[in-house]
């Protein structure tokens, strides 16, 4: 699904545990593609092929998963990550971890190619000239979003959802810190806010009143 | 009257076949009390650079074998000397050369040469390595056209990488053998 001029939106849609995964269209050298989260291969209840699924939507888009150059995770669990494996090995793609959640990456048999840190990822010749990588910690030790400032997007992985925040319960994670990063990207001027998740809403937020507005649930409810 | 003859036993077999063996060489009972101390010594030092017993727990255990305490101190030099590596963790190198300077008393100056050789071998090859790693960025970057302050590459997952470093360990790892090697001679030779 077409979000923005060469930005692409592939919610989640099926019944199992799955991220929303997100295209950036021919940004790369010889017009090669970043994915963000590309998600499970297969979902782990339900054996849903997630991966083909996203290939598939990438397809209708014109976009081949062939031509994926770089695979940007937001974290290392593996409803995010699983596919990025397929992606290095079958495709070539590089992937991009934050060097903090790249051990438990590893654990399920997937490698970093490039490390994220705090800073600015620039594409030359490419009309998305440039995204900033905030580390944003809490709900894994390394989690990052991705901030595209020109068209004002986050993509906020697990951070954030709508009316809820990622969970802070599982190895690594701190609610505390989790509310000091969200307090953080509340600060940004975000007209569209994307989620890793489609939990109870496709998670993808339009609007900066919209996006504010989730921001104050999400502060008076949990922080 | 012929002599009667009887079954022998195992014992008697096994004792008779002993006793046709010859002697054995001074030699030889050398080599054999090398294989057998040998890597007590050994054993006590990768216990000393695993952190599990301190420099002077390790001169102890040392002390403690009076009859082949030359035997049990060269096993451990040995291993301390092995434990020299290019791609060792700085600390256990560190580690190697105290417990090495124990070990050899009254050799600290021959120890403190060897350190000092064996620093100047690992600042060469992490020279190196910083200068050849500068490269790595703009292979593996610069074909997807991007740069930044976000990405770093990750060396340890980059194949023409993990060869061009091995190349670069097998050039400076002649000198490094060349130091073992002399250390362990020079230790030998002066009974430590």
């Amino acid at each position: 699904m077409k979000l923005l001029d060469s930005f692409y939106a592939y919610p989640w849609q099926g019944n199992d545990n799955n991220c929303n995964s997100y295209v950036f269209a021919g940004v790369l050298k010889e017009g090669k593609h970043v994915v963000v989260d590309p998600g499970h291969l297969i979902t782990p209840y339900y054996r849903e092929a997630s991966m083909e699924r996203l290939l598939n939507g990438m397809n209708q888009d014109g976009l081949d998963g062939s031509d994926v150059g770089l695979v940007l995770l937001t974290h290392s669990h593996p409803d995010h990550s699983e596919s990025a494996i397929i992606f290095r090995n079958e495709f070539h793609s590089l992937v991009a971890i934050h060097e903090a959640d790249a051990p438990a990456f590893s654990q399920i048999g997937g490698k970093a190619d490039i490390f994220l840190d705090e800073g600015s990822l620039e594409f030359r010749g490419s009309t998305v000239a440039a995204l900033q990588i905030y580390h944003s910690p809490g709900h894994t030790p390394g989690h990052v979003t991705i901030y595209w400032p020109e068209r004002r997007v986050l993509i906020a992985g697990d951070c954030i959802f709508y009316r809820s925040t990622g969970r802070a319960d599982l190895p690594g994670g701190d609610a505390r810190i989790l509310g000091k990063t969200i307090r953080r990207l509340g600060e940004l001027d975000i007209e569209h806010l994307l989620c890793g998740h489609a939990y109870g809403h496709p998670g993808i937020i339009s609007g900066r009143e919209e996006v504010q507005a989730n921001f104050s649930y999400i502060r008076n409810l949990f922080y | 009257m012929v002599e009667e003859e009887r079954i022998k036993s195992a014992l008697e077999i096994a004792m008779e076949r002993i006793s046709a063996l010859p002697e054995l060489t001074p030699e030889d009972i050398a080599e054999q009390k090398e294989k057998q101390y040998g890597p007590v010594g050994e054993a006590m030092a990768g216990r000393y650079l695993s952190g599990a017993i301190t420099e002077d727990e390790l001169s102890g255990e040392l002390n403690k074998h009076t009859d082949q305490r030359q035997i049990v101190c060269f096993g451990a030099v040995s291993a301390l000397c092995r434990s020299l590596r290019l791609d060792e963790d700085p600390e256990i190198t560190a580690r190697a050369l105290r417990g090495l300077d124990r070990i050899a008393l009254g050799k600290t100056s021959l120890i403190e040469k060897a350190g000092e050789e064996f620093r100047a071998v690992l600042r060469e090859f992490e020279l190196e390595i910083r200068t050849q790693l500068q490269g790595i960025e703009s292979l593996v970057l610069e074909p997807l056209g991007i740069s930044g302050s976000a990405v770093r590459c990750n060396p340890a997952v980059n194949e023409p990488w993990l060869e061009k470093l091995g190349k670069i360990r097998q050039s400076h790892e002649p000198r490094l053998e060349k130091l073992r090697a002399g250390l362990l001679r020079e230790l030998r030779a002066t009974g430590s």
